[in-house]
């Protein structure tokens, strides 16, 4: 006969929580129960334990490693692999354990595929895989799921006619072209009717005489929203798509519309129909809305990250062109650069400002004045638009943030050769940076010239690891944890500071000593992974606790929005469910491990 | 020795062997000992007048509950359930499709040959467990019982100050320990509730408590 308050209780423990019923009331008759104070210690047995109440702490010889509560596992090495494990368990407040024996254990596993998934991915800390299987969604399409893989180009030494004989045959209104195999251009109906047919050229023209020369292209891995981006922007209605650097396709503005994007496009597209304050100034609403919407899709917070960092580019893309109509055109050539999250593409709602300026020319003079008026005007219409002004004035509108080349480079430099507590601080927030307007030759240069310094580097990297490991996750802090206040009068653990972040420094420190260009955390760890930097296991790991943090971080936000609150990264533990804890406290002792493997790697004596 | 029995022959069996087996060693430590917790629910509390109406039990050994142990059974009533359902919630019909007391009986007095028998307020089981073998089997072993709430009472003694009312129910005990709360008045969660707050009384006495302790301080 089954009792009822154990049955009760295993039906809402993953992984016991997917089996049946009657499954649940045969398998707790399998089940001791045994009740423990406080300072005892239990002997590694091979039987799966079952946290019920109290309190437990797993300690290897030298420290504790975490602690164990309501719901928790214990024993599942042993039963796994034979191999006994490595630490011991002491409770720490009184509470009832039940066990599971072996023979029961390896049946379940057995006849149930999650149950011994579940295990298996405790055991190997492979967190991401438990997550419910996201939905495909409109929003996040690719353009790889629109384009067709057909490319119709020519070489550029052919004629404006064999260039429509080809058009005409294919039935395309648009012809890449190519030159030793590399697209220098792309010319289309609209173009043969106006720059030949128009003025009156002859047949025999050549095609690299009246192509658009350096079109803009898409890589194929990107959004479909980023296409219509693109297109929107530079108002064209052709892109070449690329794979690896060579064209595979063309993605037409009918590629686009088929695909009936949803919202993120339209709101993009709409940041850019807007020339006037007024318009960008009344988005903040509308792009809640969105987050609202992407947040009921469940959409993987990655991709929710994605979206909101384009929408915010495009936001700052307008507010420049708004500034630039009103000052009239730059003195000089100039790039405009973010930083941080907005850099790595992983921003959320609550992301402020971080911007500055790389001028061509010295700031000085009438250069000086132009783009401080500039900065102004961008800075404070973001700010209306809705993405707060930065508390630490890492803005374009501080004097110091807009710099030439030179300076800039000048100003890596100190920072490199002397890595004091604000350089460190500095380098976590300007080594991560990415154009999102203007020159892309003037910001090349200066991320040559960065990446140049920081690789093998090592004091720089020594420093850079030490202040990345220094902040620990926080691993015990399920029952008395560490609540930190923001100010607003909420308590709760900081998932950015004490976790997102954390993984953020450290992938940044490899990326910088492998000179790795991408700024996405995502994608630096597939660039590390590649380069053999990095193991695959160490990029899974990584990868799934950064997921797991982000995730968490994205549901707090979207609930915050959801009630009108001000966005917070506190999380409340209270509000977990025992899988979400789980999954936490995976996240958190993956950092913790790839914190010591990176000290070990940058940290030795020099 | 049973000459002075008027009827011996109308003993049942199963009292003598029980009354002839050799007695659980009252100087065993209670860790290493072997228990059989039981709740009875009955139609009310007076054993000559009411009835047993179901029965459950979990058995410890070596201070683990081995939920492979668990029984609970219905139990035939000759009367109706009456009153007593408004708090157990059993009702005449389900009643009668339990079990014969004496089949009951009978696994339970086999049972406590080798388990000591534990129940909060325990007099009343053993009032009625006692009555129902009169009834029975002619006469009852002389049953002992370790009561998980004098075990209680006696540890809140120790302490000094006021005893509050109700404090030594069975959820006011289990809170006491952080113990998972019982919800319903049933027969098995009460015995399993009960089992685990014997297994932490038993922890707060430390691993010399004998049994002999405990009967002294269930009294």
């Amino acid at each position: 006969m089954q009792v009822q308050e154990v049955v009760s209780f295993l039906q809402q423990t993953p992984p016991f929580d997917d089996l049946a019923a009657h499954v649940l009331q045969h398998l707790s008759q399998d089940l001791t129960v045994l009740y423990l104070a406080s300072g005892e210690e239990l002997q590694p047995e091979p039987q799966l334990l079952l946290v019920r109440s109290g309190l437990f702490a797993l300690h290897t010889e030298q420290h504790r490693i975490t602690h164990l509560q309501s719901g928790d596992f214990y024993g599942y090495q042993l039963l796994l692999t034979g191999l006994a494990d490595p630490d011991t368990i002491r409770c720490e407040e009184d509470g009832l354990v039940y066990f599971l024996p072996a023979e029961s254990f390896d049946k379940l596993r057995h006849q149930y595929k999650n149950f011994d998934l579940f295990f298996q991915r405790l055991f190997s800390r492979r967190l991401h895989l438990y997550q419910s299987s996201q939905q495909q969604s409109t929003s996040t399409l690719k353009v790889a799921d629109l384009v067709t893989r057909r490319k119709v180009s020519i070489d550029c030494s052919n004629t404006v006619q064999q260039a429509a004989t080809l058009m005409t045959e294919q039935r395309v209104s648009c012809v890449l072209i190519e030159k030793d195999e590399k697209l220098v251009g792309i010319l289309t109906d609209r173009d043969l009717r106006s720059r030949v047919l128009a003025k009156n050229l002859p047949a025999s023209t050549t095609v690299s005489e009246v192509m658009t020369k350096t079109p803009q292209s898409i890589e194929i891995d990107r959004f479909a929203f980023e296409a219509i981006q693109q297109m929107s922007q530079h108002n064209v209605h052709h892109l070449p798509v690329e794979e690896q650097g060579k064209a595979v396709g063309v993605l037409t503005t009918t590629d686009l519309i088929r695909s009936q994007q949803e919202h993120p496009v339209y709101l993009i597209s709409h940041i850019h129909r807007q020339h006037k304050a007024e318009g960008l100034n009344a988005i903040t609403p509308h792009i809640n809305q969105l987050a609202m919407q992407l947040a009921d899709q469940q959409i993987p917070s990655y991709e929710v990250s994605s979206v909101l960092t384009s929408i915010m580019d495009a936001l700052a893309q307008s507010w420049l062109h708004i500034a630039e109509k009103e000052l009239g055109p730059a003195p000089c050539v100039y790039s405009w650069l973010v930083f941080g999250s907005q850099a790595r593409r992983d921003m959320l709602p609550s992301a402020d400002q971080d911007n500055a300026l790389l001028l061509e020319k010295e700031p000085t003079g009438a250069v000086a004045d132009y783009f401080s008026a500039l900065a102004d005007i961008v800075c404070n219409g973001l700010a209306s638009s809705g993405q707060a002004l930065c508390e630490g004035h890492i803005m374009a509108s501080t004097p110091e943030l807009r710099l030439s080349l030179k300076g800039w480079s000048g100003r890596f430099a100190k920072w490199l050769n002397t890595p004091d507590p604000q350089a460190l601080l500095n380098s976590s927030i300007f080594f991560d940076m990415r154009l999102i307007h203007g020159s892309k030759g003037l910001f090349n240069v200066l991320q040559e010239d960065v990446l140049a310094r920081c690789k093998n580097n090592e004091l720089f990297l020594f420093h850079l690891a030490k202040n990345a490991t220094e902040r620990q996750p926080p691993l015990g802090f399920f029952k008395h944890f560490l609540l930190e206040q923001d100010g607003r009068q909420r308590k709760g653990l900081d998932l950015k500071k004490r976790g997102i972040s954390l993984i953020s420094d450290l992938v940044r420190v490899y990326a910088l000593s492998a000179g790795i260009h991408a700024v996405n955390t995502r994608e630096r760890l597939a660039m590390l992974q590649q380069q053999g930097v990095l193991t695959q296991r160490q990029q899974q790991n990584l990868q799934g606790a950064f997921d797991v943090l982000a995730h968490l971080r994205w549901q707090l936000q979207a609930q915050d929005i959801q009630r009108g609150r001000h966005l917070s990264n506190l999380l409340d533990p209270a509000q977990l469910n025992l899988l979400q804890r789980h999954q936490l406290k995976d996240a958190f002792a993956v950092i913790s491990d790839e914190q010591q493997i990176l000290r070990q790697r940058f940290c030795r004596e020099l | 020795m049973w000459n002075w029995l008027k009827k011996p022959e109308a003993v049942h069996q199963l009292v003598l062997e029980y009354e002839n087996s050799t007695p659980i060693d009252k100087l065993e430590l209670a860790s290493k000992a072997d228990f059989l917790v039981l709740d009875f629910e009955t139609t009310g509390m007076d054993a000559k007048k009411h009835h047993i109406v179901s029965a459950g039990w979990v058995k410890i050994s070596k201070s683990k509950i081995y939920l492979n142990t668990a029984h609970y059974h219905l139990v035939k009533s000759p009367a109706s359930v009456g009153q007593s359902a408004v708090i157990h919630g059993l009702h005449n019909s389900e009643v009668q499709q339990g079990i014969e007391l004496e089949l009951l009986l009978k696994q339970l007095v086999q049972e406590l040959k080798t388990s000591v028998l534990v129940s909060h307020h325990s007099a009343l089981e053993l009032s009625f467990l006692k009555q129902s073998c009169q009834n029975c089997f002619g006469r009852s072993p002389a049953f002992k019982a370790v009561d998980t709430l004098k075990l209680e009472l006696y540890k809140m003694q120790l302490k000094g100050g006021p005893v509050a009312q109700n404090s030594l129910q069975l959820p006011a005990c289990l809170a006491r320990y952080q113990l998972p709360e019982v919800t319903e008045h049933h027969a098995l969660s009460d015995a399993f509730a009960c089992a685990q707050l014997l297994l932490a009384q038993l922890k707060s006495r430390g691993a010399q408590c004998t049994l002999a302790e405990l009967f002294q301080q269930s009294r």
